[in-house]
Order: C-alpha cells, then sequence, then structure tokens
C-alpha cells in the first residue's frame, strides 16, 4: 500500500469502517510511515476538534428569544406609519439628493481654472501657429 | 404532528405554534451555524436570525422538499454570508486576537484534567490549524463537509441540501478531505519550522 491509498483509508480507518484485510494493510503502512502516521494524527485532531463543538448546546432560551423577538417584529409592523410621514419621506428623500447635487457642483466650481496666457511670455503669446508654413513645405524646397 | 400540519396551524394564524418547530430543529440549525462560524454566540445569533427568517418566509415554503431540507438550504447560505461578511472585517478580527481582546478567539480541543499547561497550549494551537484548515476550503466543500460532520446527513441528504446529485456530493466530499489533509499537513509543518 502507498502512501496516497493509505491517506485515501484513513478516514475510514480513524471511523472503524475498513474491511479488516485493509485495516491490517493500513495498521502496517502506518507502522513504517511517519508521513501517514502524521496526518493520521492530525485527522484524529479534526476528529476530536468537530466532536466537542458538537457537543456544545444552544443557548436553552433560544426558542424564547425567537418567539420574542418574531412578536416584536409584528407589533412594529402593525402600527401604522403616520400619512404625514408617508406623504413627507419621499420629499425629503429628493431633496436631500438635489442637495448633494448642488454641492458638488458648487465645490467644482471653487477650484479655479487655470489661465495659461497669464504665464506665458508676450513674445510667445505674438506666435500663431496658423500662420506659419508646414515643415514639411519647407524641406521639399 | 408533522412539520407540514404546523405550518399549516401557523399560516391559519395560530403563531405561537411555531414555538414547536423552533424547538425541533432548532438543535440542528445550531449545529449547522457552529460549523461554519465555531463560536458558541455567533452561532446562536445566527440561529435566531434565521428561525426568524424562516417565520416571515413560510407562506413561500411549497413542500416541493421536506420542511428540514428547506431549513437546511437556508441555515447553511445565512452561514455562508456572515462568513463572507466577517472574512471583509477579518483584518481587525485577526488584530483582536493578536492583542488578546478578542473573547471569542479560544478554539478549544477538548482537554483531560491531568493535562499540564504546555498540553494545553499545544492542543489551542492544534484547534487553531484544524479550524483554519476548515474554514480554508472552498464554499462547497466546506459545506459538504460540515453536513456530513456536524449534521451527520447522509449523500444522498447532502445532495438535496445542495441541489446536486449524490455522485457530486461524494467527490466533493473526497476533495474536501483531501484538502483538509494537506492543510492539515501543511500547518503542522510550519508549526514545526
Amino acid at each position: 500500500m502507498n502512501c496516497a491509498l493509505c491517506q485515501n483509508y484513513l478516514d475510514a480507518w480513524l471511523a472503524g469502517t475498513l474491511s479488516a484485510s485493509l485495516t491490517i494493510q493500513v495498521d502496517s503502512h502506518l507502522s513504517h510511515c511517519p508521513q501517514c502516521r502524521e496526518v493520521a494524527e492530525l485527522l484524529k485532531l479534526s476528529e476530536a476538534f468537530i466532536a466537542g463543538e458538537k457537543q456544545t448546546e444552544p443557548n436553552p432560551f433560544l426558542a424564547t428569544r425567537i418567539m420574542a423577538a418574531i412578536e416584536a417584529n409584528e407589533a412594529r409592523v402593525s402600527q401604522p406609519v403616520p400619512a404625514i410621514i408617508r406623504l413627507l419621506r419621499p420629499a425629503a428623500i429628493t431633496l436631500s439628493l438635489a442637495a448633494a447635487v448642488f454641492a458638488g457642483i458648487f465645490l467644482g466650481r471653487l477650484t479655479t481654472s487655470t489661465n495659461l496666457s497669464g504665464n506665458i511670455p508676450a513674445e510667445l503669446v505674438m506666435i500663431n501657429d496658423a500662420q506659419m508654413e508646414a515643415i514639411s513645405l519647407l524641406s521639399n524646397e | 404532528m408533522t412539520d407540514i400540519e404546523i405550518i399549516n396551524i401557523i399560516l391559519e394564524g395560530d403563531r405561537n405554534s411555531y414555538a414547536i418547530l423552533v424547538e425541533r430543529h432548532q438543535s440542528m440549525v445550531f449545529r449547522t451555524c457552529l460549523g461554519f462560524v465555531h463560536n458558541k454566540e455567533d452561532a446562536d445569533d445566527l440561529t435566531q436570525e434565521i428561525f426568524i427568517q424562516v417565520y416571515q418566509s413560510l407562506k413561500s415554503f411549497k413542500a416541493e422538499a421536506s420542511f428540514s431540507t428547506w431549513l437546511y438550504r437556508i441555515a447553511v447560505n445565512a452561514s455562508l454570508n456572515r462568513v463572507r461578511k466577517t472574512s471583509k472585517t477579518g483584518l481587525l478580527s485577526r488584530l483582536n486576537t493578536l492583542l488578546g481582546s478578542d473573547p471569542k478567539s479560544e478554539r478549544d480541543l477538548p482537554v483531560a484534567d491531568h493535562e499540564n499547561p504546555e498540553e494545553l497550549l499545544l492542543k489551542s494551537e492544534q484547534a487553531k490549524w484544524v479550524q483554519e484548515a476548515l474554514d480554508s476550503l472552498p464554499e462547497k466543500q466546506r459545506t459538504a463537509i460540515v453536513l456530513s460532520k456536524y449534521d451527520e446527513l447522509s449523500q444522498k441528504e447532502i445532495a438535496a441540501v445542495m441541489g446536486t446529485t449524490e455522485g457530486a456530493v461524494e467527490a466533493l466530499l473526497q476533495r474536501a478531505k483531501a484538502n483538509l489533509r494537506e492543510k492539515l499537513s501543511s500547518g503542522f509543518k510550519k508549526k514545526n519550522k
């Protein structure tokens, strides 16, 4: 039996559900393979971990808490929402959105726009590229 | 009374009968949640949320599958959602654990009275490897492992909950167990370096 096969059988070996002949083979392999022994030990740990968690019981008052929460939810739902709130709620949402849009526009306008011509020397401002002859025409002369 | 009969009574207006369903199935839901969140308080809270959600959805229960299958599906989905939400805040949680301020960080293997502090520390570390290995499985493999190991469902029952075939469940379990072996082994090697 090789390691891959042995490790495939380890779950059943731990659970005691392997056939007698396979159990003997796994036992024999584990007796001389430290790597598989280590994997077997780790699987035992994981089984012990799960077994420990399964022993945990839920809160004994869980059912009471659930029923109380359901009752509270139903009481809240059955209370009528005042008409004024029902009317004002969509208006309030719309006004908030509009305020957010205007605030964004206002903040955008606060940033100063750059005016390059204010920083360019007068000699360069006079140059009008559109009046210059194309370089390709000059090179053809 | 069967689950369907109780549900019909509830839908006719007898809300208090829901307590019967809760008491009948709360351990099963709790165990499923615990398999994902590994913490009693979180599992209690999640179980409560699930049963409230189930109550609100009772009208949509069509009895195409059994009530317990439907309940398992809701429990698994709620648990996975909780795990996804928790993993997004995982950095803060790990920081709390590192600083020792997270009381929920204790994960223990069963200990015997005669064990000394070193052995207890080793057991605590080993429990941490196991939990990390389980939590690192892909969602479908993790679900199959929880339903198999924690809820002890058969492959047929797991297939009904997951909406797949028995063959697919068998393959998932094989892959999950192989992944688990590999992750446990690599966790052990990292510790012993």
